[in-house]
């Protein structure tokens, strides 16, 4: 489950009164690299958080690969394959590197439970009041199942982990992070952290990875490795990578596609020569709200 | 696997951390030794370790639902309460409710499991709270059991409480010293530790721990964050239910009055105290919390301030001094003798200083939880091989 395709379609978020995204249309192949830029408040984050089911879209449908997935639960959209980072790093602060990657195999760590297609809520609460409530007998049998294996420690429960750390290390080696498997993550340097966060969405086994600005506070020659290591994730293991960024360096050099954003309404799309002759997001960018925020003008 | 010490180190390392290797071995050797001998003491020692080792139960307890997955909970007395309960209700002759009596060996293992039900049913409700609303929803779920006790008296005979309950036997022996009972909650809280050490160092633990630390991350790394909070729930509220099911034949008087949220606020003093989400925290922060307030009271201590009674000559000399020297006119010391009776009297403004002292001293508790290091393999942190196996 390498790469899977991402799209939207009329998606619409709106807070009591703001439109944070307004009918956005959005298609990422299965592998592509796929930037998404604007302006600051353009509504990035937010269509992360829509996709990620965060945030509950107002309007509009979400699908991954044939199977729809706005209505569903972070954890389930999880499941399906789609994994992401912060703009402001979120790890789990107090736990050690390897430890946060292991959180992120908790899945695998667990044989899979929501492989495959997840009910939708209908909307109806009764009905979906129901459903829950037939799964319940087999989730509390797989809860105490659980406990039991931990407890005991029960062979198959020991491989799962021995697996798994096997896994984690080889992760955190593959993104530099090797011998830092033991720090604490909040005393990590701050490019590190970055880094520790994708190996953790990457320890889901993702079919889509969304980062939103992993470059953001790094100097030029961090952003280039960071650009590298997005390339060489995309190539080594197919994933499908939506990328929210600020600097054109970075938008320019590795993205194949661009959105961009501004006031919740998709504004232009296409490569990156199309979308930097493009009027509007020059106007966006270098019109009336000059060099707004992390905005290198689209020079 | 490496040996368990070596999974224990830590940058961040707490005291017991710091003790060298080898004498670790020798602490345990040393706790081990205390507990077996333990019940050598008097009765009146004895009842003050079995109430040390009835919180460090509960204490362990709660500790998966504060510490490790940062849920607050301050109703923690309803399963500590619902354990006694099962157990009374089926053991007592003057259970209104029910004739005869079940073995008490199948309500202990009911009562563990009544327990994570009622874990979960507390659990449900208060799922999309956090923080102080979590702590004030759960303290009126514990006041709402005490008072459904209270008012059940068809079923718990209310505020009279129910008594004389068939003491549990082992091949026809009963159960019935101070010590035996002593022997009884030290195996519980020893199978509780284990239990929770173990969980702690799973998948399930780091889902709790992630989940206390960031709720929403958890949740997008693929963490069923209800399920887990409210197997969270379960685990420690089975535990309370352990240690109530234990206690109840123990006082051999179950009775709401002794339910209240000073029961809860107690275990998860203690919690705080002794370091979330360490269990020598548990250990230490019921000897202090549990512990002391009895000492303060016994006649041994009150014999051994009978024999500063040189610091007291010394100290009215002094006074005597100094009413010599201004108009002052200060009391002299009460005799030697009486120390023991006004301590045990004023023990609880002794105790408050001690804890605030601790509270100053160490911040984050006696023995902050050690962060625990996920080091599988044999090398140390300096020299570990990139993409090293296990
Ligand atoms: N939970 C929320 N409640 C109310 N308004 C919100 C919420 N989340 C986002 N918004 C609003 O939606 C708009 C878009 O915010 P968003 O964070 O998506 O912008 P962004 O494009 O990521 O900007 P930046 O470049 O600064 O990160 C902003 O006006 C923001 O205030
Ligand atoms: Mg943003």
């Amino acid at each position: 489950m390498a790469s899977s395709t991402l799209r939207t379609a009329g998606l619409g978020m709106q807070f009591q009164g703001l439109t944070a995204l307004a009918d956005i249309d959005l298609a990422v192949p299965a592998g592509q690299i796929h930037g998404v830029i604007g302006p600051n408040g353009a509504g990035k984050t937010t269509l992360f958080n829509c996709v990620t089911g965060f945030y509950r879209p107002t309007t509009g449908e979400l699908w991954l690969d044939d199977q729809r997935i706005d209505g569903l639960a972070p954890h389930q959209v999880s499941g399906l394959g789609v994994s992401r980072t912060f703009q402001n790093i979120r790890l789990f602060s107090t736990m050690t590197s390897i430890e946060n990657v292991l959180v992120g195999y908790h899945l695998q760590a667990g044989g899979r439970t929501t492989a495959g297609r997840v009910r939708r809520p209908t909307g109806n609460r009764l009905r979906d009041g129901l459903g829950e409530l037939a799964t319940a007998p087999r989730s509390v049998a797989a809860s105490l199942a659980e406990i039991a294996g931990s407890v005991f420690r029960t062979p198959s429960v020991r491989r799962a982990e021995a697996e798994a750390v096997a896994r984690a290390r080889e992760l955190l080696a593959t993104l530099g992070l090797a011998g830092r498997e033991n720090v604490v993550a909040r005393n990590l340097p701050y490019g590190d952290q970055r880094r520790l966060e994708i190996a953790r969405a990457l320890a889901t086994s993702p079919g889509v990875l969304l980062l939103d600005e992993p470059t953001a506070g790094m100097n030029p020659q961090e952003s280039l490795s960071m650009v590298g290591l997005i390339r060489r994730v995309r190539d080594e293991l197919g994933t499908t990578i939506v990328l929210i960024e600020h600097q054109m360096r970075v938008v320019m050099g590795v993205c194949e596609y661009i959105t961009v954003l501004d006031y919740g309404r998709k504004i232009a799309e296409g490569t990156a020569a199309e979308v930097q002759r493009d009027t509007r997001v020059i106007e966006a960018y270098l019109g009336t709200r000059a060099v707004s925020g992390g905005g290198h003008g689209a020079a | 696997m490496p040996s368990p010490a070596a999974r224990w180190k830590d940058a961040r390392a707490a005291s017991w951390d710091r003790l060298p290797s080898a004498a670790r071995p020798l602490a345990w050797l040393i706790l081990s030794l205390v507990v077996l001998f333990i019940p050598f003491f008097d009765d009146v020692w004895m009842r003050m370790f079995f109430l040390v080792a009835l919180y460090v139960t509960l204490g362990i307890g709660l500790n998966v639902v504060v510490g490790l997955a940062g849920l607050l909970d301050l109703g923690f007395v309803a399963f500590f309460a619902l354990g006694a309960y099962l157990v009374a209700i089926f053991d007592s002759p003057v259970s209104p409710a029910v004739n005869g009596t079940v073995n008490y060996w199948v309500l202990l293992p009911a009562a563990v499991g009544v327990g994570a039900l009622f874990g979960v049913l507390l659990g449900l409700p208060v799922l999309p709270l956090r923080g102080d609303y979590l702590a004030i929803v759960t303290l009126g779920f514990g006041e709402i059991v005490r008072i459904l006790l209270l008012n059940m008296d068809n079923i718990t005979r209310g505020s009279s409480g129910l008594y004389e309950l068939e003491k549990p036997a082992v091949a026809g022996y009963r159960v019935d010293a101070v010590s035996e009972f002593y022997v009884m909650i030290v195996i519980a809280a020893f199978v509780a530790w284990f239990a929770t050490a173990r969980l702690r160092d799973s998948r399930v633990g780091r889902a709790w721990e992630a989940i206390r630390e960031d709720e929403d991350v958890a949740a997008a790394m693929g963490i069923n964050t209800v399920k887990y909070k409210l197997m969270a729930f379960a685990t420690g509220a089975s535990i309370g239910a352990l240690g109530g099911a234990i206690n109840a034949p123990f006082i051999d008087f179950v009775a709401p009055q002794s339910f209240t949220l000073q029961v809860s606020i107690n275990v998860l003093a203690l919690v705080i105290i002794g370091g979330m989400g360490s269990t020598q925290g548990v250990i230490a922060g019921a000897l202090i919390l549990v512990g002391v307030p009895e000492v303060l009271q016994f006649e041994e201590t009150a014999n051994l301030l009978e024999k500063l009674g040189w610091l007291r000559d010394g100290m009215n000399t002094a006074i005597d001094g100094l009413n010599g020297l201004s108009p002052m006119n200060l009391a002299k010391l009460p005799p030697a003798d009486e120390w023991g009776e006004k301590l045990a009297l004023y023990r609880f403004i002794v105790f408050g200083a001690l804890l605030v002292a601790i509270m100053i001293v160490r911040p984050t508790g006696l023995f902050p939880s050690r962060r625990r290091e996920m080091e599988f393999a044999q090398t140390s942190d300096a020299e570990l091989p990139a993409g090293g196996t296990v």
